[in-house]
């Protein structure tokens, strides 16, 4: 376990973590993602990655159970040694450095090009950050339950936004179904499976801190089951309202979608519900990811306490982030090449090596 | 937060040495003292108790000796004003100087002490004790019994005579009701645990006390309901009460101070009342109930958020009345926390959320108007809470001149003169009247302070930093704790059961079990079946038609 | 206590400092009006700015309430930034309501203006674009209107009532327009505005003080589009076909002969179908026209309420519907460009048979298309009354 083990996170608790982290910065990025590749099929491609991450989510908590009281890092050493176990845990670490610079970078490009235009992007980052900071140094326990205060605003909000955009669906926007074939449909599902599916891997790091083991597939599956339906009713939405076209060509297409309510004439102008919405779901998956980032650290030298190091480690990712990340282009680039194979090496490639070690290992003491 | 931890941690340092330096000086004070123990001597017990007491004009020392042929000399000592003097008359100079003279004492052993004999058959009053030592005997005179010293005798007799002039039981002046008691507690002690005893006429209703404040010697109770009440939390109290090592208490905000979790915060973390309803309620709910002598104010512990948001009307109203009233409290809180924020973001950032027409009514308000929003807003709130505070400390009469002043100089001259525009006007009319909302004073209060960090950060930030300030303000609450009971529970941890009393108030038959992490034990409270139609008080249906043609 | 005083310097160093982009309401130009025209190779774009004071504030003048500028750049953008000079505040764009792109710049195409409008941050989606007709668009921008203190709010709202009462007008939002330019099998169509009246004098105060205004702001019909460039203007009826086919028409009226006079009648339900069937290869359109219809006025001698004239009437009203929506078709077809998007339903109906057809769709496919237009009219009800009473005063 890393962290303080004093702290329970409740399953609702973790499920209002789950959901939160899933619709994280992809609601606002996927549907224009899925309309790139998949055209008006963006929303199957969304249900294809959503049913497919149900199986991802499945297999994190078989993964889960053989050792519920071990974090996967704890995991992937006790299982496959110190050397192989490291190499695991250092390349996931990576990962998930990377993954926390991106969502830093993520937010500071919305703000940047849609809100405070001029403020420096120093400036959001890190006050961005000294707000994680706070909350985490607080504790896991703690972002849980705020998580728990949120989710019903962020749901609320989110169904409120829904219902104003009814009245602007144009059914004919959907049309023709899979004109290119299913090929690029599951292109789109091979993004979105791992932006944000396959990035639920790092809540295995957290599942022992859950008060009720048998109740973790339960909140992997309605976590992913509720964040997904949400990321495919965005897209949907997006298609039927803007069309793929104008899906596509935006940056962020769901702040569009915002601006697009009008319902007789004085509810109009509700873009900040969606920045609202987005602000928090990204706050929650930034402090997750950090929250994983300096207690595994700490864990890892043997610190007794993780919360010296959030300000250092913090303030690194504010530096790192503008650093790795240059440009929108730079960044797409990025996202394809190097990231999203990364999200499936680590997300998938290695936990299976873990998981079937594992196994292995069980049956070897059964016998 | 640790630099201030630190600074606790430098301020103790600091008392201890001081202490250290104190010694001496106490040590002689002690030897100067002479014996805490009863001398045999009479007078010599008189006049050290008198000399201790530097002579205080309101203490009465009395010596006379005792019937008419046994001279035993017996010393009388009370306060004058906080004993009650017909009964100390009655009760004790009478029964001592006159009756005892024509009192048959022939059957009474005479083998037997001069206290003994008063103990068990001369003194009439209610409650006496044995004193053993000078500390002790000069406790109870100040505390407003009559203590009797006797020659010969190191052991003192002490009399309840307290009696003292004290306001009668009003309607409370803080948390007014429209229906429901309108009795509030007093400043006296005894009275509101008599008051709270006639609610709740349960054996299981315990009553501790204490004594706290080292000078002030201030009387402190603690009530629980035994059985109901989380042992660990009674136990916590007691810990934390014994703890308190200070000169004195005068209210129990000073008693809440020393004994919250957590310092560093706006929000109360203690619930205080004046209404014995609210206290029994809080009982019955399994809360510890802290009531301290000389301020009507009791508190109530572990105390969470949703309390500060309910007023005892919500019960004796109709449920779903209750429900939209408590919604509108909440609805009210924001407003008066992100109103004044929400108008500088959305005027100095967001202009593109108003729709044209306001945006230009907005905009024509402001021609002229020389400061920017955010000086505007933070001029308007300040004077207002500078108006609020005059119109509170001010003698009643004067109040309304305050208002006048208020009103009209302030609000109208400052608009017709170009310096402040009309809306903000409206803005910060809008918060008053929603911060007045909030049924608890000290969270409205946090709501004041905080609503000028919301400003700030609007200010510089617009709508991002409000909802930076939103999820700091969440994480703080989530993570402040009562008596070990998280502070936004049962929101978050969420608890469904808990939940059918915090933002909603379902109808009581609903209301089922005590709130879970406060009580934890014994949680069925109401067992009634939820009243259905069929009831047989219902009348079945006869002919209509008979009925009718009467 | 220091490390306190640290964190109160660095918040408060983040705060004082952060006011990037804090624009103050009266530091604003709020920006309701833009028009684009094109002088040589030159954009020269001309901005109305109100003037809140004016428009509601307590002490009004007669000024005027809007003022325009203008300034002209190689590119939108450097035009509007060239408008800093003349304009006393920062242009705010977030609240536009109307962009007019003039008749000259259309027809050279308008693709290369629109980037600007969906690239930039401040600006939403929610203007119309309209077209000036013979005018410069920078006059329909100069011109004062009564009533409604805001010229742009005025045409901003006769679009929104002509679109949905009247029916040959159609206001187009940029997302819709750029939809529209981005596909291969649709062309966009834009509504037209132009002044009537004296140009100069309507920028004066003088024309709103009278009753009757010398010079007005008037919608036109609809300029259509071949990719992006303007290639002819649609009439009346022929918008109004437009509009059928398109099923636009929320309500609109329609006149019909009778004996010794004309019905109109109030149209206001119409919903239109329209499918695409393959015919030895090629594609086949039918357009379903169903409406619903009330009689608004009648000037008749006869009494036409009878279940036989009723329906008579209907077969007219489909008579002439049809007739009415191939004019709108044969004028589309002449000018070679699918406003229709008929190309757009064949993709979405029948992919496969698009791509065979999409080559040169606008000159080819679009002009040899087969469309079919049934059309049918339920008289539903008679208004207020039942009987007019001219025919008894002059019946007997």
């Amino acid at each position: 376990m890393i962290g303080s083990s004093k702290e329970k996170i409740s399953q609702k608790q973790l499920t209002s973590m789950i959901i939160l982290f899933t619709i994280g910065s992809a609601i606002l990025f996927i549907p224009s993602f899925l309309a790139n590749v998949a055209k008006q099929d963006a929303w199957i491609s969304a249900i294809v990655a959503t049913v497919l991450g149900l199986f991802t989510v499945l297999f994190y908590s078989k993964l889960y159970k053989l050792y519920p009281k071990k974090s996967y890092f704890e995991c992937a050493t006790f299982i496959l040694g110190k050397w192989i176990g490291g190499a695991v845990i250092l390349i996931t670490y990576i990962y998930f450095f990377i993954l926390s610079s991106l969502i830093l970078w993520d937010l500071g490009e919305f703000l940047k090009t849609q809100v405070l235009v001029q403020t420096p992007i120093q400036v959001i980052l890190i006050l961005f950050m000294l707000t994680v900071i706070y909350t985490v140094r607080l504790g896991i326990e703690n972002v849980g339950r705020t998580s728990e205060v949120f989710l019903p605003w962020v749901l609320g909000l989110f169904l409120l936004m829904c219902v104003f955009l009814i009245w602007s669906l144009e059914k004919g926007n959907l049309l023709p179904y899979l004109e290119k074939g299913v090929m690029p449909v599951l292109h789109g599902s091979y993004y979105l499976l791992s932006f944000p599916y396959l990035e639920l891997i790092i809540f295995l790091m957290i599942t022992p801190y859950v008060n009720k083991e048998t109740k973790v597939q339960k909140s992997f599956l309605q976590g992913t089951l509720v964040a997904g339906g949400l990321l495919i009713t965005t897209t949907f939405l997006c298609i039927l309202v803007l069309g793929a076209d104008v899906t596509a060509r935006n940056t962020f297409p769901v702040y569009v979608l915002g601006k697009m309510v009008s319902v007789g004439e004085f509810l109009e102008r509700l873009e900040i519900i969606i920045a609202i919405i987005w602000f928090l779901s990204i706050y929650f998956k930034l402090a997750i990811v950090f929250y994983v980032l300096v207690a595994s650290l700490s864990d890892f030298v043997k610190a007794k306490d993780y919360r010296p190091i959030t300000l250092p480690l913090g303030m690194l990712l504010v530096v790192m982030s503008p650093i790795m990340f240059t440009s929108t282009m730079q960044v797409a680039s990025f996202d394809k090449e190097v990231f999203f194979p990364l999200t499936y090496i680590v997300g998938f490639f290695l936990p299976l090596i873990v998981y079937i070690a594992g196994k292995i290992k069980h049956k070897k003491r059964g016998i | 937060m640790k630099k201030l931890t630190d600074w606790v941690n430098e301020t103790k340092k600091k008392r201890e040495n001081m202490k250290e330096k104190n010694k001496d000086p106490k040590e002689q004070n002690e030897q100067f003292n002479s014996a805490h123990s009863i001398s045999q001597s009479l007078t010599d017990n008189l006049n050290t108790i008198s000399k201790d007491l530097g002579g205080s004009a309101d203490v009465i020392i009395r010596e006379f000796e005792l019937g008419e042929t046994d001279q035993r000399k017996i010393g009388v000592m009370y306060t004058d004003g906080l004993a009650d003097s017909t009964t100390v008359q009655e009760f004790v100079l009478k029964t001592l100087m006159i009756d005892i003279r024509s009192a048959h004492l022939e059957n009474i052993d005479f083998e037997a002490t001069t206290l003994e004999l008063l103990e068990k058959h001369s003194l009439s009053g209610g409650q006496l004790k044995k004193v053993y030592n000078l500390k002790n005997v000069k406790q109870h005179i100040l505390s407003g019994d009559t203590v009797l010293l006797f020659d010969g005798e190191t052991v003192g007799l002490s009399v309840a005579t307290k009696g003292w002039k004290q306001r009668g039981v009003e309607e409370p002046s803080s948390q007014t009701v429209v229906r429901g008691p309108k009795e509030g507690f007093t400043e006296s002690l005894r009275t509101n645990t008599a008051l709270i005893r006639r609610k709740i006429k349960s054996d299981n209703l315990w009553i501790e006390q204490m004594l706290i404040g080292k000078e002030t010697q201030t009387d402190v109770a603690i009530l629980y309901m035994k059985g109901i009440a989380n042992d660990k939390i009674i136990k916590e109290v007691k810990k934390r009460l014994k703890k308190i090592d200070i000169d004195g208490v005068l209210e129990s905000a000073m008693i809440e101070e020393l004994i919250q979790d957590e310092t560093f915060t706006l929000f109360p973390t203690l619930y205080n009342t004046e209404r014995p309803d609210v206290a029994a309620s809080g009982l019955l709910e399994g809360r510890i109930v802290i009531i301290v002598d000389g301020t009507p104010f009791v508190l109530l512990a572990p105390a969470v958020f949703v309390q500060f948001m309910q007023s005892s009307e919500d019960y004796y109203q109709r449920s779903d009345i209750a429900s939209a009233i408590r919604l509108l409290r909440y609805v009210a809180f924001m407003l008066a926390l992100l109103v004044p924020s929400a108008y500088i973001a959305v005027t100095t950032f967001h202009q593109e959320m108003l729709p044209t027409t306001l945006l230009v009514s907005l905009a024509s308000q402001r021609e002229g108007v020389p400061f920017p929003a955010f000086v505007e807003a933070i001029l308007m709130e300040v004077t207002f809470e500078i108006l609020r505070e005059a119109g509170l400390r001010m003698p009643r009469a004067v109040g309304s001149a305050i208002s006048i002043v208020g009103a009209l100089v302030l609000g109208q001259a400052a608009v017709e003169a170009g310096i402040i525009s009309n809306v903000m006007v409206i803005v910060v009319a809008l918060t008053a009247i929603s911060s007045f909302v909030i049924p608890s004073y000290n969270l409205g209060m946090a709501v004041r302070l905080l609503r000028f960090l919301f400003m700030l950060l609007a200010a510089a930030f617009g709508m991002y930093g409000i909802i930076l300030g939103i999820i700091i303000l969440v994480s703080h609450l989530t993570s402040l704790r009562s008596f070990g009971v998280p502070y936004l529970s049962p929101i978050a941890p969420s608890n469904k059961e808990g939940q059918r009393d915090s933002l909603i108030r379902l109808p009581i038959w609903a209301l089922i079990s005590r709130p879970r992490l406060i009580s934890q034990k014994n949680m069925i409270r109401d067992e009634t079946p939820a009243p259905e139609p069929n009831d047989s008080t219902k009348e079945p249906e006869k002919s209509p038609s008979g009925e009718s043609s009467k | 206590m220091k490390k306190i005083l640290k964190i109160i310097i660095i918040f408060s160093l983040l705060i004082m400092s952060g006011c990037w982009d804090r624009k103050e309401l009266n530091e604003l130009a709020i920006l309701t009006g833009l028009a684009i025209d094109k002088e040589d190779d030159e954009y020269k774009v001309t901005a109305q700015v109100l003037n809140p004071g004016e428009i509601a504030g307590k002490a009004q003048s007669t000024r005027v309430a809007v003022s325009t500028y203008e300034a002209t750049g190689k590119s939108v953008f450097e035009a509007l930034r060239a408008l800093t000079i003349t304009s006393p505040r920062k242009l705010y764009l977030s609240h536009l309501k109307l962009v007019v792109l003039g008749e000259e710049l259309a027809t050279q195409g308008i693709g290369q203006s629109l980037d600007f409008l969906s690239r930039d941050h401040e600006l939403r989606t929610d203007f119309f674009i309209l077209i000036s007709k013979e005018n410069d668009a920078s006059s329909i921008l100069k011109i004062l209107t009564p009533i409604d203190k805001i010229p742009t709010s005025k045409i901003f709202d006769s679009i929104e009532s002509s679109e949905e009462n009247w029916a040959p007008t159609k206001g187009v939002h940029l997302h819709d327009l750029i939809a529209k330019l981005s596909s291969e099998s649709d062309n966009p169509v834009l509504t037209g505005v132009y002044v009537e009246g004296d140009i100069d004098f309507g920028g004066s105060v003088e024309n709103v003080e009278r009753i009757n205004s010398p010079s007005v702001i008037s919608l036109d019909y609809l300029g259509i589009f071949k990719e992006d460039k303007l290639v002819g203007w649609l009439n009346k009826n022929e918008s109004k076909a437009f509009n059928y086919i398109m099923d636009n028409v929320k309500n609109t009226v329609g006149v019909e002969k009778c004996e010794g006079g004309n019905v109109t009648l109030e149209i206001y339900e119409t919903n239109t179908e329209v499918k695409v069937v393959e015919d030895n290869g090629l594609p086949k359109i039918t357009v379903k026209v169903e409406s619903d219809v009330s009689i608004g006025e009648v000037r008749c001698k006869e009494n036409i309420l009878g279940e036989e004239k009723l329906k008579e009437l209907a077969e007219k009203l489909d008579k002439q519907t049809r007739e009415v929506l191939n004019e709108g078709l044969i004028t589309a077809k002449e000018l070679q460009t699918d406003i229709f998007g008929f190309g757009e339903q064949i993709r979405k109906q029948n992919p496969k048979l698009w791509n065979k057809v999409k080559e040169n769709w606008n000159e080819e496919g679009f002009v040899h298309l087969d469309v079919q237009i049934e059309s049918h009219y339920n008289i539903r009800r008679t208004g207020t009354i039942k009987e007019s009473f001219q025919w008894k005063a002059s019946g007997d």
